[in-house]
């Protein structure tokens, strides 16, 4: 139960951030956009790996490592 | 089988993900749509048989929402709509004069041997180097290399050679810039020097033998910028309009390239429009960007009929440079767009009138399609009873059009 309560919350961190961007709400290299779907791709790729799905840990772990190399990108140029 | 299946979708999102992150895609491009639809939809059915909740809510609105977005085409850019914020801007008054202008302590280039050059060339060393988001002040000389106010004989500054065409000040080196983003050069100030000269007939060129020009004309005027007017020695008065003729980067192609012909990374565009207040896009050609400034024109009628507008020097040219990976989502920016205090203007460039239009038409129904979320046909629809051409040159070897969309327009 609580691993699907974790799930469920990635979820909607990763979907918030990908709804807002294609209305043009958000750009997908803000920090706005990368830090919810780092913690939730994260929390994802977590949940997946307890099931043992691997092409989701996969998806969301390579997703959440994209996420942290865009936000160090934003760090670095600042 | 489920695994194969897994991992196939997974790296159907990832693609698109990593090639937007890198600036190579649009979010809202029909190859970044499409694989997040099959690689969402297959994970959502996988996720169902797994019974796995949360994947299968994260899958199914991301199936649905790239579903949604093909169907939709692209949506209007909520930034593209936003005011103008004048706030920065130093606002030319309605009588042509200056407001009171900010006092800032940006990174400033002056006509120096280090930074005066006469050609485009990407293996010129940059002069200075920013970060995205740097506000520059450049002062420039006059387009001619003038050492002072035309008595008679123009008067060249040491550092001239021959083959130099416009003085430019720069390059500036952009941080990040590279070949297929867009440089924003916000134009926060233009603040002329005290005389400029305008020349007509010097020449002999087609254009004077149709118009029956036989002899030379020497216009020496004096700029009066507080009260916004420049007099010429025969008495004639004019409102000042100050703005940058050139405003470029070299193109990708090595060697020394002229500064007289405008390419399609802007260079001589000599466009009226584009002064203090307007954000200028422009597609950047080379690694750095590499920006040079000059020609500075006092005031300059729509098609520069003489070859010359006021030709001046600039005391203070005050420039935002940032980056833009996009400015009209999937499709690229192939020509200077810019937003003004006139309204939204799209440039041309042509071998005659025609081609230019069409050039300006181009990025304009691109541009309306950002801005109302309108397929190519309603824009040209809406650009027929909203957008008016205007000739921005026919001097500098290539003919200019730029085609504007005044604010408010289309509501």
């Amino acid at each position: 139960m609580t691993l699907q309560i974790v799930q469920i919350a990635g979820a909607l961190l990763v979907l918030t951030g990908f709804l807002a961007a294609q209305a043009n709400l958000l750009d997908q290299r803000s920090y706005r956009y990368l830090l919810p779907n780092a913690v939730g791709s994260a929390a994802l790729a977590a949940t997946a790996g307890f099931g043992a799905d691997w092409g989701f840990v996969f998806l969301e772990g390579t997703w959440a490592l994209v996420s942290l190399h865009g936000l160090a990108e934003r760090v670095r140029a600042r | 089988m489920m695994l194969a299946l897994q991992f196939a979708g997974a790296i159907a999102i990832l693609i698109p993900f990593a090639m937007y992150q890198r600036g190579r895609w649009s979010q809202h491009g029909r190859a970044y749509l499409w694989l997040n639809l099959a690689g969402a939809a297959t994970l959502t059915a996988l996720a169902v048989l797994d019974r796995q909740w949360g994947f299968v809510l994260v899958q199914g609105v991301w199936a649905l929402a790239a579903g949604w977005g093909l169907l939709r085409g692209p949506a209007p850019s909520r930034e593209l709509r936003r005011p103008i914020p004048w706030s920065w801007a130093e606002q030319p008054r309605e009588d042509g004069g200056m407001a009171e202008i900010p006092v800032l302590e940006p990174p400033h280039l002056e006509p120096t041997a280090r930074t005066l050059h006469g050609w485009f060339d990407r293996h010129l060393e940059p002069v200075l180097t920013v970060d995205p988001g740097t506000t520059v002040r450049f002062r420039t000389l006059d387009s001619g290399w003038s050492a002072g106010p035309w008595t008679g004989e123009r008067r060249r500054v040491p550092e001239w050679r021959e083959g130099c065409a416009h003085a430019l000040t720069g390059p500036v080196e952009i941080r990040g810039a590279r070949p297929g983003m867009v440089l924003e050069v916000r134009i926060d100030a233009v603040v002329p020097g005290s005389w400029g000269t305008t020349y007509a007939g010097v020449r002999s060129t087609a254009w004077n033998a149709r118009l029956g020009i036989d002899a030379p004309a020497v216009h020496a005027w004096e700029i009066d910028a507080t009260a916004g007017t420049a007099r010429n020695q025969h008495g004639h008065t004019v409102a000042v309009r100050p703005f940058l003729g050139v405003i470029g980067m070299p193109p990708p192609e090595p060697g020394r390239h002229s500064t007289v012909p405008p390419y399609w990374h802007v260079g001589n565009r000599d466009c009226r429009d584009l002064v203090a207040g307007s954000t200028l896009y422009l597609p950047i050609p080379v690694e750095g960007g590499l920006l040079s400034v000059g020609d500075g024109h006092a005031a300059q009628g729509d098609g520069e009929v003489s070859g010359t507008a006021i030709e001046c020097p600039m005391e203070r040219v005050d420039l935002t440079l940032d980056l833009r990976e996009h400015l009209f989502g999937e499709r690229p920016l192939t020509t200077p767009v810019a937003r003004t205090p006139a309204g939204w203007v799209a440039m041309g460039l042509g071998d005659d009138l025609d081609e230019a239009a069409a050039e300006a038409m181009d990025a304009m129904l691109d541009l309306l399609g950002a801005l109302h979320g309108v397929g190519r046909s309603d824009a040209l629809a809406l650009a027929s009873v909203a957008v008016s051409l205007r000739v921005s040159q026919v001097a500098n070897q290539t003919f200019g059009v730029h085609a504007v969309l005044p604010p408010g327009a289309i509501r």
